[in-house]
């Protein structure tokens, strides 16, 4: 070995070899190896994103395999909390409500506005005896619209008892809200929560109802 | 056998074998280092279109998302309402207390007005107003509707009685109204 290290050949050769292993690895192993970094995290982050979406598309697919029950459960969440007032079908559903309990004598008063952030009221008033103001209340809890009962007024006067009900009904603007794709119970837990509201009228259809076209519309109507 | 070289010379032989072994050890050496950094850059190579291929599959995954899109927005909107159910449904059996407050009336109370106003500090409330000739059965009253759940702090607020021969008191009851 001491007659190796005397030798200018080891040097030469130790020498060159030091300067092109070492050249090689600084110049060409750095980016090979950031390459490498930035793929496999890309390709994480492209396997996350694959598994993702697949499983999103699955449980779209899945649950809208029966559209019926997906466009029914739809209109049944939109009746309930519609994106806006929507007075009209709130007020025949009122309608509804009180000819089912034989209260049609009952005055309903239905906002056609709200203001500000303020749940705008529904007022029903008049003749009920309290058996009837009772069966009343407890159909609006079961109501096909959410509401909240902020003031009841049951009154005897002589014979006469009357009863005034006022409930703040609710609607919420949409705001595109995002599938998340991850609840796969999602129209049965709807299902479950929706079937115990009642809906007492359907959305209006002109295409199909109405009795259109007088010769005088200011004349009394037959 | 006799070796007959001088040892200079010997020894440049030793020296000159051991150093071709050396450079031929170096050689494989650096032939091993490029191997290696080309079997990483080929790595890097498949990798590459193994990338492409993952961004094809995701971009047809969009377009397939993009088809659902109809039906998820109605899944969203259904999501939406279950989220926020809890806010906007009635908390307060109505009904029930309702129920409560008669079969807590004794037979000697009638009632005349029933009352339930929210405010905004002191929450929901109900006034009761009746009228009675025996005032101990309005105290029961207020007793029997105090033993309630869903009520709280049920006080008798007056008691009037008439002028009149017939000596009919006309009370007030307020209670707070729980949402149990």
């Amino acid at each position: 070995m001491g007659n190796l290290l005397k030798s200018q050949r080891f040097w030469i050769a130790t020498g060159s070899f030091l300067v092109l292993a070492g050249a090689l690895l600084y110049f060409t192993f750095p980016p090979l190896w950031r390459t490498f970094q930035s793929q496999r995290s890309r390709l994480s982050d492209l396997n996350a994103q694959i598994s993702s979406q697949t499983q999103y598309i699955a449980t779209i697919k899945s649950l809208t395999a029966q559209p019926d029950t997906v466009n029914s459960l739809y209109q049944k969440a939109t009746e309930l909390l519609p994106p806006a007032l929507d007075s009209d079908l709130l007020a025949l559903q009122l309608d509804g409500l009180l000819a089912s309990l034989n209260l049609s004598n009952l005055t309903v008063t239905v906002p056609f506005a709200a203001t500000g952030t303020v749940a705008p009221s529904v007022t029903l008033t008049g003749a009920a005896s309290f058996s009837q103001a009772q069966t009343l209340i407890a159909a609006l809890k079961t109501f096909g619209r959410w509401n909240k009962i902020t003031s009841i007024d049951l009154a005897q006067t002589g014979q006469n008892s009357t009863v005034t009900v006022s409930t703040s009904v609710f609607f919420r603007a949409a705001k595109a809200p995002e599938f998340s794709g991850s609840n796969t119970k999602l129209l049965t837990q709807a299902a479950t929560l929706f079937k115990g509201y009642q809906t007492y009228a359907t959305a209006p259809n002109v295409t199909q109802e109405g009795d259109f076209g007088r010769t005088d519309p200011f004349a009394s109507t037959p | 056998m006799l070796n007959l070289l001088p040892p200079t010379v010997k020894n440049e032989v030793i020296v000159r074998a051991k150093s071709a072994n050396l450079i031929f050890g170096y050689g494989i050496a650096l032939a091993a280092i490029a191997l290696f950094l080309g079997g990483f850059f080929a790595y890097n190579f498949s990798q590459a279109s193994a990338l492409g291929d993952k961004e094809s599959q995701l971009t047809t995954l969009s377009t397939q998302r993009q088809r659902v899109s109809s039906q998820a927005t109605k899944l969203a909107f259904i999501q939406d309402r279950l989220t926020v159910a809890k806010q906007f449904q009635e908390k307060t059996d109505w009904a029930t207390l309702l129920n409560a407050i008669a079969s807590d009336t004794p037979q000697s109370l009638q009632l005349t007005d029933l009352k339930v106003t929210t405010d905004a500090t002191k929450g929901t409330l109900v006034n009761i107003t009746g009228q009675s000739t025996n005032r101990r059965d309005i105290v029961l009253f207020q007793e029997k509707l105090a033993a309630e759940k869903t009520l709280t702090n049920v006080t008798i607020q007056s008691m009037t009685e008439s002028g009149d021969s017939a000596k009919t008191i006309t009370f007030i009851i307020q209670a707070g109204v729980g949402t149990h």
